[in-house]
């Protein structure tokens, strides 16, 4: 803290702390002037009830950063049935800021990981990602929610996950909320990460998913109906390829846009034709895609040098 | 009464001693992957493959980690009783799955609550296996899950990604399913 020696005009710092994750002020690590009331994410401090920065206020609750716990239920509760009404920032600080007490959304910290990076970028500057999630945008009914497990390989292998939709269908929204869970390492063993091309792919193919969530055709397990939305995938990847200067070939798109359709009916077609045409078996052929579709989406992982 | 706690220390002691644990791990390997399983050559999928650890407690009781969970360091203990499973869940068995009654269980893990469903049977190499999958009880879809195959006497041998990611259990499967054998698994849904 500097301390002001002239009566004006003057800058210095009013409050300095560290805080635990869910916002309790650390011991001998908090320095603050009499009458600065705001702190843990800018709530207002609500010092009366509690004692020094065991409350905070905000528009719509109380916050007790001891419990990481909300005094009172979630205005939103309803959407959000799967977490208790009660948690704060959906108990990962990390990913999320909750401002108001009532809806969280991606921290500056989430935006600035490989996948948030990529996600604001294709939301800003890629049209046809734009198209694929603006039912999202100004939606107080449903949120974009994107949910990618790769970091330890998870075996329950869910890489998306779609909130509703459940009958009414959604109306219309406020920010975006996207929740990723990940890092880009693909594997603990194989040493390889995903090529910024293979995030924008990832973050791509489940937008797609969530732009069919508010539609009404309902996907059925083998991708076939996703495969009806394939198009939009090509025109998102050839946007971003032309706004890169990657140069990605039409064979090259076709490979991106069909990953993780393998069961549909339209990449049954694909293999098939191109086995044809190259005189090979379908397992064969299918070998040649996988590993082509990995030369464009992995890259080796990058060790840090150390001593 | 000394004489009485030295009994039953060397009681305790004894137990001990005698039940030691066997620890199996089962490696999961992509299709492709199946004949080489070591091999540290980049495919789409691979960022899927890998081990399970389980430890039996007795012959009935084990903890397997990782296959559900999805976490080397989160596990579900199981107990099979009269060919029926069940799962420990704060000190208490809940159902898993019931094979006589073809009933499933309410199980949570990654996040979620899921029900246990047996979807069909399929005979794939002269095995019969049972198709098992997690459903979320909650207001939620996944574009992306897994189904599991599961051989009674070894368990999950078999996982298919509706993505189009195939698993193997290495210690079952050592020739690669075939384009016949896994349109026969999935025309069998």
């Amino acid at each position: 803290m500097i301390p002001c020696s002239k009566p004006s005009p003057c800058v210095g710092i009013r409050t300095c702390s560290d805080y635990s994750p869910f916002g309790v002020e650390l011991d001998g690590r908090t320095v603050s002037l009499e009458g600065y009331r705001f702190g843990y994410q800018g709530f207002e401090k609500d010092n009366e009830f509690k004692g020094d920065g065991n409350s905070y206020t905000t528009e719509f609750r109380q916050l007790d950063p001891r419990l990481g716990r909300w005094l009172s239920v979630d205005p939103l509760n309803e959407i959000f049935p799967e977490m208790s009404p009660y948690n704060s920032v959906g108990n990962s600080p990390i990913f999320f800021v909750d401002v108001d007490g009532k809806k969280i959304v991606p921290s500056n910290d989430f935006l600035s990981t490989d996948y948030g990076r990529v996600f604001q970028n294709l939301r800003v500057n890629n049209s046809e990602f734009g198209k694929s999630i603006e039912k999202f945008e100004n939606n107080t009914q449903y949120n974009l929610y994107l949910w990618i497990n790769d970091t330890k390989c998870k075996s329950a292998g869910a890489a998306g996950l779609t909130k509703g939709p459940e009958k009414p269908r959604a109306s219309r929204t406020a920010n975006v909320n996207s929740w990723f869970l990940s890092s880009t390492d693909v594997s603990e063993n194989t040493k390889f990460q995903y090529s910024e091309l293979g995030v924008v792919l990832i973050v791509a193919h489940e937008a797609i998913h969530q732009k069919l969530s508010l539609s009404p055709l309902i996907e059925d397990a083998n991708h076939n109906i996703y495969n009806t939305e394939r198009e939009a995938l090509v025109k998102i990847l050839t946007e971003y390829s032309i706004d890169n200067n990657l140069n990605l070939s039409k064979e090259n798109i076709d490979i991106l846009s069909f990953a993780g359709q393998q069961n549909s009916k339209e990449f049954e077609k694909y293999i098939s034709d191109l086995a044809h045409v190259n005189n090979l078996t379908f397992e064969q052929q299918k070998k040649i895609y996988d590993k082509s579709l990995s030369k464009l989406i992995h890259v080796k992982k990058v060790v840090p040098i150390t001593d | 009464m000394k004489f009485i706690k030295i009994y039953f220390f060397a009681l305790l002691i004894g137990n001990i001693s005698f039940s030691q644990e066997k620890i199996s791990f089962f490696h999961y390997a992509l299709n492709s992957h199946i004949e080489s399983p070591d091999t540290l050559e980049a495919i789409w999928g691979m960022e899927l493959e890998f081990t399970t650890k389980r430890t039996y407690l007795d012959d009935s009781i084990f903890i397997e980690s990782r296959l559900f969970t999805g976490d080397d360091d989160k596990a579900i203990k199981f107990k099979i009783k009269d060919g029926v499973w069940f799962y420990k869940k704060h000190f208490m068995w809940h159902l898993f799955y019931d094979y006589k009654k073809n009933v499933g269980g309410k199980i949570s893990f990654l996040r979620e609550k899921y029900l246990v469903k047996l979807e069909n049977v399929v005979t794939l190499r002269n095995e019969i296996l049972y198709k098992l999958t997690f459903t979320p009880v909650n207001n939620v879809s996944y574009s992306h899950f897994l189904e599991y195959y599961f051989s009674p006497n070894k368990g999950i041998v078999l996982i298919i990604s509706n993505g189009g990611s195939i698993l193997l259990r290495t210690d079952y499967f050592n020739i690669p399913l075939s384009h016949k054998e896994i349109q026969m698994i999935q025309n069998s849904k």
